[in-house]
């Protein structure tokens, strides 16, 4: 069976005064239908930029975008995201196929229009549908992240912050995408909340056979919803491996630092640091990105050259040790 | 020895709604009690909107009391004129949570850490040793790298990490530390705490921790203070309360936190609906009770329960004890 989504090679360099950002330098990874990648690295490791790249929302001072983004659905068939017009992705990909839960987006709502208003605007703009079509979409799928429709007559001030990102979460799943892409989700959230919202989207992926790509910095997090882990250090996807595997045993290095620098409440453990910051994406690092900061470093060898992705006992791993 | 008491502490503040309706109260803080021995930290953990930086602000003064006692170092400082209060201000510090607006831009590291050395006359001599040594204290070497770096040349931790140099610089006897890593990626949290561990415990600093995490609060505190709504639901030494939670609120603030575990995706956690309440109308009774999964109907909204000490020195303010 085919995948739901394939990356082959997938680049995005912004351009700045200082030179080309590239903030995604070589993506390539397959997500199947029903199943939830989380993508986790620290702040500026590419990975927002990697969730825009896929769903075509690109920076006005993109610098360069290459590789293949195929979507297969059973509508269109193998489509390639990359070499769709924008007119085209507005109107067969976006909401219909691929949604996106934006960071802090609960605070993007619009203070002074009805949550209807707001709802209803893409579906109808962009969809074509009528009034009471859409009205009856955006009710539907109220009901179906918890709450009654007479939301749909508040503002989002009278709504509280979990109720808003429900409202956001409705947005997203209204038009049944396949692929839903949650962008930090639950950051602006108080813990018991966002166990509430991380509930909610457990719910719907069982019901709507959803697809999910979770972006956070939260390994503690992605394990709430993940099947599969895929780690990002300075615009590199490092290693992506089977949620079960990778909890048990990571295999890069960086991975391997990244779960062993996470705070835990039950688990007794010496937290582990990782030294140094994260590199500069206009001048990364020779050879191996993460080489200045990784403690099995090999002279001569992870300077120079690139490590290349290899199959190791069910992850796929960028590292020179395997 | 005691270093702070706090007793019955309240903070409200005055809301108006129109020119002839009674003025209602926020009631951001309201009735919390605690003591802390020299050197000891403790937690105050709540949700947004429970208290938690008001009770912080109001224990160094930065908002004046409704009512209540805060005694430091057996003085009562309560209700002291400002003019009076500039010993307990050098005495004091407060650590930010956004490492990105409470460094003014403007001004170099070496300024940003001189400063507060300069409001106390320190000479300048003396001033320039004790910032490189702040500066190697929270691992920003080598200190003439930063010197005269501004904030915005720094990433998210090295900002913190000046923020914490800034604030202990003057070997404070007790800092309020609101949030400090809440805006900082998980992989350098429990670095950034060690740290200020490793400083409190080594200059004896007293030291109240605010935040929403209880995962992070393990690694810094001895006690912890958990808030709802503006008041205290349990306290108690950190352990045995993380081991033996008895409020069903902290019991639900310790379920909803997720330990990295692959297993976490096949379950439903079991958290209470809702969100905290508005504190201009708390509920009646305890103010948990429109979610909590334990209520006793007839008695949970409409008497506040009390605080009770259940076992030595861990506290719950709940009718099931």
């Amino acid at each position: 069976m085919p995948p739901l989504l394939e990356l082959r090679n997938v680049k995005m360099y912004y351009s700045t005064a200082r030179g080309a950002v590239k903030a995604v330098d070589g993506i390539s990874f397959k997500l199947d239908k029903g199943e939830a990648m989380a993508l986790v690295g620290e702040s500026g490791s590419g990975k927002s930029s990697l969730a825009f790249t896929i769903i075509r929302l690109l920076p006005r001072n993109v610098a360069e975008t290459s590789g293949e983004i195929l979507f297969y659905d059973e509508e269109l068939g193998v489509v390639d995201l990359a070499k769709m017009n924008e007119d085209e992705i507005r109107k067969k990909i976006r909401w219909k196929k691929i949604s996106m839960v934006f960071q802090a987006s609960m605070n993007a709502l619009n203070p002074i229009l009805r949550v209807q208003d707001q709802m209803i605007e893409p579906l109808v703009l962009h969809l074509g549908l009528s009034k009471a079509e859409a009205v009856k979409i955006a009710e539907e799928a109220l009901r179906s992240v918890g709450l009654a429709s007479d939301v749909l007559m508040r503002y989002p001030f009278e709504l509280s912050g979990g109720m808003k990102q429900r409202v956001v979460i409705a947005m997203a799943i209204m038009m049944r995408p396949k692929l839903v892409i949650l962008d930090e989700p639950t950051s602006a959230l108080d813990v018991i909340t966002q166990a509430n919202i991380m509930n909610l989207l457990k719910e719907l992926k069982a019901k709507f056979d959803l697809s999910y790509i979770l972006i956070t910095h939260d390994i503690a997090l992605a394990s709430e919803i993940a099947d599969k882990i895929g780690v990002m250090y300075a615009g590199k996807l490092v290693e992506v491996a089977p949620a079960d595997v990778f909890f048990r045993k990571p295999k890069h290095p960086y991975s391997q630092k990244l779960l062993a620098a996470m705070p835990t409440l039950r688990e007794e453990k010496t937290i582990e640091y990782i030294p140094g910051d994260v590199p500069s994406l206009i001048n990364p690092p020779s050879g191996c990105r993460f080489h200045p900061r990784c403690p099995y470093v090999i002279k001569g060898k992870c300077e120079k050259e690139e490590p290349p992705t290899k199959q190791v006992e069910g992850s796929e791993v960028a590292c020179w040790l395997y | 020895m005691t270093l702070l008491e706090v007793r019955d502490l309240r903070t409200w503040f005055p809301v108006k709604k129109g020119l002839f309706s009674p003025v209602k109260y926020v009631k951001a803080v309201d009735g919390i009690s605690f003591t802390l021995e020299k050197g000891e930290v403790l937690a105050v953990i709540g949700e947004s909107g429970s208290g938690k930086t008001t009770l912080g602000r109001t224990i160094l003064r930065l908002v004046k009391p409704t009512s209540g006692k805060i005694v430091f170092e057996g003085r009562d400082i309560t209700n002291i004129p400002e003019s009076e209060l500039r010993w307990y201000r050098f005495s004091t510090a407060m650590v930010f949570q956004d490492p990105f607006s409470s460094l003014n831009p403007y001004h170099t590291v070496q300024y940003i850490l001189e400063e507060p050395l300069i409001l106390r006359g320190v000479p300048p001599k003396e001033r320039a040793e004790l910032v490189v040594k702040a500066l190697e204290e929270v691992r920003l070497v080598p200190p003439e790298d930063f010197l005269k770096k501004y904030p915005h040349m720094l990433s998210g931790g090295q900002r913190q990490r000046v923020g914490i140099a800034r604030a202990l610089i003057t070997r404070p006897k007790f800092v309020v530390a609101d949030e400090p890593v809440s805006m900082l990626d998980v992989s350098i949290r429990a670095e950034i705490l060690s740290l200020m561990r490793s400083l409190q415990s080594k200059y004896g600093i007293t030291m109240m921790y605010i935040t929403h995490d209880i995962a992070t609060a393990k690694y810094i505190a001895d006690k912890i203070l958990v808030m709802y709504a503006g008041k205290m639901v349990e306290y108690g030494p950190f352990r045995d309360v993380i081991k033996n939670p008895l409020h069903p609120y902290t019991q639900a603030l310790i379920e909803a936190l997720p330990d990295p575990d692959p297993a976490n995706r096949f379950k439903i956690r079991k958290v209470p609906p809702g969100e905290p309440p508005s504190l201009i109308n708390p509920p009646s009774g305890c103010r948990f009770h429109p979610r909590c999964p334990y209520v006793i109907k007839g008695k949970c909204e409409k008497e506040e329960p009390p605080l009770k000490e259940v076992k030595r020195g861990h506290y719950v303010a709940c009718w099931l004890y």
